[in-house]
């Protein structure tokens, strides 16, 4: 397992290379001069110019893109254009506040999502399977914009319990958590209600029905360890959906994190921040993946086995040949 | 069959819930204000919080434009001069000062004044902020007359300065929020970063804290030389959504919010706990034509344009209402401005002109409009669109961002847009910005004759005889039409009924420094 | 064989289930007995309603849309029928086990096949987990398996011996009835012996009585002490293995045999009985088997007929039965 590992961290190497040279690349070749930006309409060509060659951008294109790996390989990500500080403060001082979201998010999502799903599936068509359905058809075409300011003016506004915008405490926490994790819970809780649905008609539940299993036991014990195992998937896609999802809401509840830093980056065409920015998520999502991975082996043994190959053949191959 | 009416019903009923609730909220007030500033970053009674629409990204004067920026650095650094609420120029961190011929300045400085980290300020550190302003690109405009090599310094408190030519606008220049004095020790020493995120200044607040992306701390500096504020403690908390902001004012989270969009005003001045704080700025609002670009060069193609807008309707569609019809090129608010006579709405004449240039139905002209995305302009763009096809026009709107936008501007790349020019000081030379035929922005007039308007209003320092230049030159510019001005922008902010002596500020840059708190 | 008490006692079991598209006659009134130790083999055609008279007998009909509608089932002197869920619980695993027809998907993959077998053992047995572990293990050994693959899981094994793990789990509490559904139709020939050479010695090591459920008439030869033909819901012969095989009554059976390929003559073509079963939801008045039938007669339409009993133990629904019995 641990070769699996190993094997798996070095594959990502490659990748975020390819990651690198294509954000360079797109930055470089749109439109927008990153100096005119700074310095203003008032600005003369002579004075962009310098500004240019000050900040290197009249170097040819792959001359700039090895200098700045060369600088990846030291730990240095950069200046950022605008406020001249190093692009790793500045994603270091944002990126905790999205990521912590975006995790908690995940979690609460599943929380709610896994309970929801399974009360789906077990009582197919009741009304409560109803209501769970049509809220999470409700959470996945809300407009999270929409839904957020909806949050704010209700629990804000008219009852005065939490507050607007901010996160400077636990309470401040709950309308973007709920916000960001809308269209996740939905998701999750159709798509654990389909798992479900589909592994409590599989042939070893009536095994284990017919052991004289409790109904209890059979969800428990057998249907949901194995429904839960696709929807590992999800929850790595919704961690990585929750970070993009982080951006609006960051706008409405005034949250200082990782998305409105890299819209304002591309649109000032901050170079080095939008590229350290992409690398830093690009790893992030990398390291989710690699663990959901992981999870993968430890929830199913089959696998388990394909990581590790070879050592279980032989095994096998001796019981075909029966005594 | 009856599975599928339940859920109708159910999602009926779930969609009323949220209209009837959305609605409600809106016409509830802020009773519970108060409970909800225990629990935020509280509005304590030395404590100043205001919120700002977008985060500055440094403050460090002489390297950026961004109007949010000066609003916290307004507290932080001093200028030589001030004005006061009549407009007159009066003393502050200069008791005197001497025109003593066209291109020599005599300063006389306060001898008490500190900076943040304790050393004293002199004429050195003075001469040092003053070169700065002359050769950065962000104030060059303003402060560019001064001779860089031509300061005298004959003790701490006296200063000398030379200007490379006169300059009428030196003085309101001096006067304004974009002279601040800053420490040649820490500048020679400071990195960038330091420079732009830790200012440190002659003002009575000091920088404390800054939680990038959220908000910006300062603290009341104990060794300021003139009066201490209201206050101990300030912070700029950036709330980007309009709707936020307003929020986060009515429910008592902040103390000022900055920026306010126009569907918000209404609801803010009819709230008994909250003050809207509006009026004109500084600014004038105008569409632009490529004079280098043919057919734009032509003056009956851009008069038959000009007769072809509906600049009332325009105001209501891209302003909200809350602009006026402008009626000259630079707000009135500036010394010097002049009433013109502009082409009104007429498109029988509009069409005239055009047809004098040659364009009809069977040769229409081709026009592309380029902006960049905001609100103001997409309303804008589609109703000038509408106004110029009646007349016969192919109008094509082009959407870029703002990135690519001021790449083309300045490339002289567009042949139509909308501007917005903001006057800095109260002072002609900042209102007219746009016209220097040395500008590459995308109006490329080539007219020498402006600059000599622009160089003659400069030079002159006799008022009355000021007035008489700039009069002659808007005159000028309401025959040439090179640009076609639309409106006069209004600007709200926002305060809590606890704040007193913030007026509106046409620059929208107001001075916190003089607020009080009724208690 | 010595038998002795009867075990089980099916009388008139009527299984429906209730579909949008009609009602599905399962199973319309399926009675016999089995004695203890006795191997009781249910033939039939896909669809004659073998498996879900077993489903029946383990109160195990997906409900919905099915239902039992009337019957009785005693074993050993209780009515399934009339119990309780819980008390239902207590029984299934322990006094009746099942075993199913597709060992490739009737084990958990995610749990190891020594906690499979455990786990029958905890729900019906007090005892520590200890124990249980070991009393799998030596389940395991029981079937063939050696004890050190106990964690291992299911797709660590092949087709046959994840069938000899679910004869483990069905007889780790030493039930008295086991039902097995088709339980070899799925291996292949050669280790289908082997699988029902395990189960013929264990049922006597261990005296167990069992409902084969099967389409296969070799495998009844080789395990099954008595037989009853299924066609339609209905019993349509039974009686024990020379009644059925040497002196076949209904015409249906002797379909059956006529239409297995000779080891002896030489032929070209096989001889399938004509037509089809008939739908579920729309059965024929009279004798099921009428339409198909060779020997039917305007009678054989009329009504349904009774089981009669042609020599002890030798029963036949059909009214021409007599004629044509050698």
């Amino acid at each position: 397992m641990g070769r699996y590992i190993l094997k798996r961290i070095l594959a990502t190497i490659p990748v975020l290379l390819c990651v690198t040279f294509v954000i360079f690349t797109l930055m470089h070749f749109t439109d927008g001069d990153p100096a005119r930006l700074i310095l203003g309409d008032t600005a003369s060509e002579a004075e962009v110019l310098a500004m240019r060659s000050e900040m290197g951008l009249d170097k040819p294109f792959l001359e700039q893109y090895f200098r700045y790996l060369g600088g990846l390989l030291h730990g240095d990500l950069g200046i950022s254009y605008m406020t001249k500080m190093p692009v790793s403060s500045e994603i270091m001082n944002r990126l905790p506040v999205t990521a912590r979201l975006a995790f908690l998010s995940c979690l609460f999502a599943i929380c709610v999502g896994v309970p929801a799903g399974i009360i789906s599936a077990v009582r197919q068509y009741s009304l409560l399977d109803n209501v769970l359905t049509v809220l999470a058809l409700l959470g996945i075409t809300m407009p999270n914009f929409w839904l957020a300011l909806m949050l704010i003016l209700f629990f804000s506004v008219s009852l005065g319990i939490l507050p607007a915008s901010g996160l400077y405490g636990p309470l401040y926490y709950i309308m973007p958590i709920i916000s960001i994790s809308a269209a996740s819970v939905a998701t999750i809780t159709r798509m654990t209600r389909s798992s479900m649905l589909e592994v409590i008609r599989s042939d070893y539940i009536r095994t284990a029905r017919a052991k004289g299993l409790s109904e209890r036991e059979v969800i428990f014990r057998h249907a949901l360890k194995n429904a839960l195992i696709p929807i590992l998937t999800i929850v790595g896609i919704q961690f990585a959906s929750g970070l993009s999802g982080a951006v609006v809401n960051e706008q409405v509840f005034a949250i200082p994190g990782i998305g409105k830093m890299m819209i304002d980056a591309i649109k000032n065409r901050n170079y080095p921040l939008v590229e350290g920015g992409v690398l830093v998520i690009a790893v992030m999502c990398c390291l989710v993946n690699l663990a959901v991975d992981l999870m993968y082996a430890v929830a199913d043994p089959r696998i388990k086995m394909q990581y590790t190959k070879a050592k279980r053949k032989d095994t096998q191959d001796a019981g075909e040949s029966e005594e | 069959m009856k599975r599928q009416t339940l859920f109708g019903m159910a999602l009926l009923a779930i969609a009323a819930f949220f209209v009837s609730c959305g609605g409600n909220a809106r016409k509830q007030t802020a009773s519970s204000g108060a409970q909800n500033a225990a629990t935020s970053v509280s509005a304590a009674k030395t404590n100043l919080i205001v919120a700002l629409d977008g985060e500055p990204q440094q403050l460090d004067p002489y390297a950026h434009s961004n109007q949010n920026g000066f609003v916290v650095s307004r507290l932080v650094f001093e200028s030589l001069m001030k004005t006061d609420d009549k407009g007159n120029v009066i003393p502050w961190l200069a008791t005197a000062w001497d025109m003593v011929d066209d291109t020599t300045l005599q300063l006389t400085l306060r001898d008490d004044v500190f900076f943040h980290d304790g050393s004293k300020m002199t004429s050195e550190d003075v001469a040092y902020s003053l070169a700065l302003a002359a050769k950065s690109s962000f104030t060059s405009n303003l402060f560019g007359s001064i001779d860089t090599d031509g300061f005298e310094m004959p003790d701490a408190t006296h200063l000398v300065v030379k200007l490379k030519f006169p300059n009428a606008a030196l003085i309101p220049a001096m006067a304004s929020y974009r002279c601040a004095i800053v420490c040649k020790n820490y500048y020679e020493t400071a990195t960038d970063e330091q420079k732009s995120r830790r200012p440190m200044g002659t003002g009575p607040m000091r920088f404390k804290n800054w939680v990038t992306g959220d908000r910006i701390e300062l603290e009341a500096f104990d060794k300021y030389w003139g009066e201490p504020l209201p206050y101990k403690d300030f912070t700029a908390r950036v709330i980007i959504e309009g709707s936020s902001r307003a929020i986060e004012l009515e429910t008592g989270g902040v103390d000022i919010a900055f920026n306010l969009p126009n569907t918000e005003w209404d609801r803010i001045a009819s709230n008994p706990k909250t003050r809207l704080i509006s009026g004109n700025t500084q600014g004038v609002s105008f569409v632009t034509f490529n004079s280098s670009i043919p057919p734009y060069g032509n003056p009956d193609v851009r008069r038959g344009l000009a007769y072809a807008l509906n600049r009332d309707a325009l105001v209501q569609v891209g302003w909200g209402g809350k602009a006026d019809v402008a009626d000259s090129f630079y707000s009135p608010t500036v010394f010097g401005h002049k009433s013109e006579d502009l082409p009104g709405y007429d498109p029988e004449k509009a069409k005239e002109y055009l047809a004098k240039a040659g364009y009809n139905e069977s040769n229409p002209l081709r026009l592309v409009y380029t902006t960049y995305d905001s609100t103001l302009n997409r309303n804008f763009s589609e109703a000038v669109q509408a106004m110029w096809t009646a007349v016969g026009v192919q109008c094509e709107i082009n959407f870029v961002d703002l990135a690519m936008y001021t790449t083309m501007n300045n490339a002289g790349q567009i042949q139509v847009s909308l501007m917005t020019n903001t006057a800095v000081i109260n002072d002609p030379t900042a209102a007219l910005l746009a016209w220097p035929t040395s500008r590459t922005i995308s109006i490329r007039h080539n007219d020498a004759k402006v600059d000599e308007y622009l160089d003659a209003g400069r030079s002159t320092y006799d008022q009355s005889e000021r007035a008489g230049i700039y009069g002659e030159l808007q005159d000028y510019l309401a025959d040439k039409l090179y640009t076609f001005p639309i409106a006069f922008p209004q600007n709200a902010y926002g305060s809590t009924s606890r704040i007193t002596n913030l007026p509106f500020y046409p620059n929208v840059v107001p001075d916190l420094s003089r607020i009080k708190f009724t208690e | 064989m010595e038998h002795e008490e009867t075990i089980l006692s099916v009388r008139d079991l009527v299984v429906h289930y209730e579909t949008d598209d009609g009602l599905v006659r399962a199973v319309n009134g399926v009675s016999f007995d089995l004695k203890k130790g006795e191997t009781l083999g249910l033939v039939g055609e896909t669809g004659a309603g073998k498996t879900t008279t077993a489903l029946g007998l383990m109160r195990l009909v997906p409900d919905p849309p099915g239902r039992i509608v009337s019957g009785q089932i005693l074993l050993q002197g209780r009515d399934l029928v009339k119990l309780s869920e819980e008390r239902m619980r207590l029984i299934r695993g322990n006094e009746i086990s099942m075993i199913f027809q597709d060992p490739m998907t009737s084990l958990n993959p995610v749990m190891k096949v020594g906690d499979q077998i455990g786990e029958v053992v905890r729900k019906h047995r007090k005892v520590s987990r200890l124990e249980a572990e070991k009393i799998a293990a030596q389940m395991l050994e029981t079937v063939g398996i050696p004890r050190e693959r106990m964690n291992d899981y299911p797709h660590q094994f092949s087709g046959g011996m994840k069938q000899r793990v679910v004869i483990a789990i069905a007889l780790a509490c030493r039930p008295a009835l086991i039902i097995a559904d088709e339980p070899t139709t799925a291996l292949d020939v050669t280790i289908q012996a082997q699988v029902l050479e395990l189960m013929r010695n264990l049922r006597d090591q261990y005296r167990t009585s069992m409902l084969l459920i099967t389409h296969d008439l070799g495998v009844v030869a080789e395990i099954c002490d008595k037989v009853a033909i299924m066609y339609a819901g209905l019993i349509m012969e039974s009686g024990n293995l020379p009644d059925i095989y040497l002196h076949t009554a209904h015409p249906y059976t002797k379909g059956l045999f006529g239409s297995l390929p000779s080891m002896n003559t030489r032929e070209k073509r096989l001889h399938p009985i004509h037509g089809l079963m008939p739908d579920p939801t729309d059965l024929p008045p009279g004798c099921p088997f009428a339409p198909r039938c060779s020997h039917a007669t305007a009678e054989c339409g009329c009504q349904l007929p009774a089981l009669r009993e042609l020599t002890p133990g030798h029963l036949v629904r059909c009214i021409h039965a007599d004629e044509e019995a050698r």
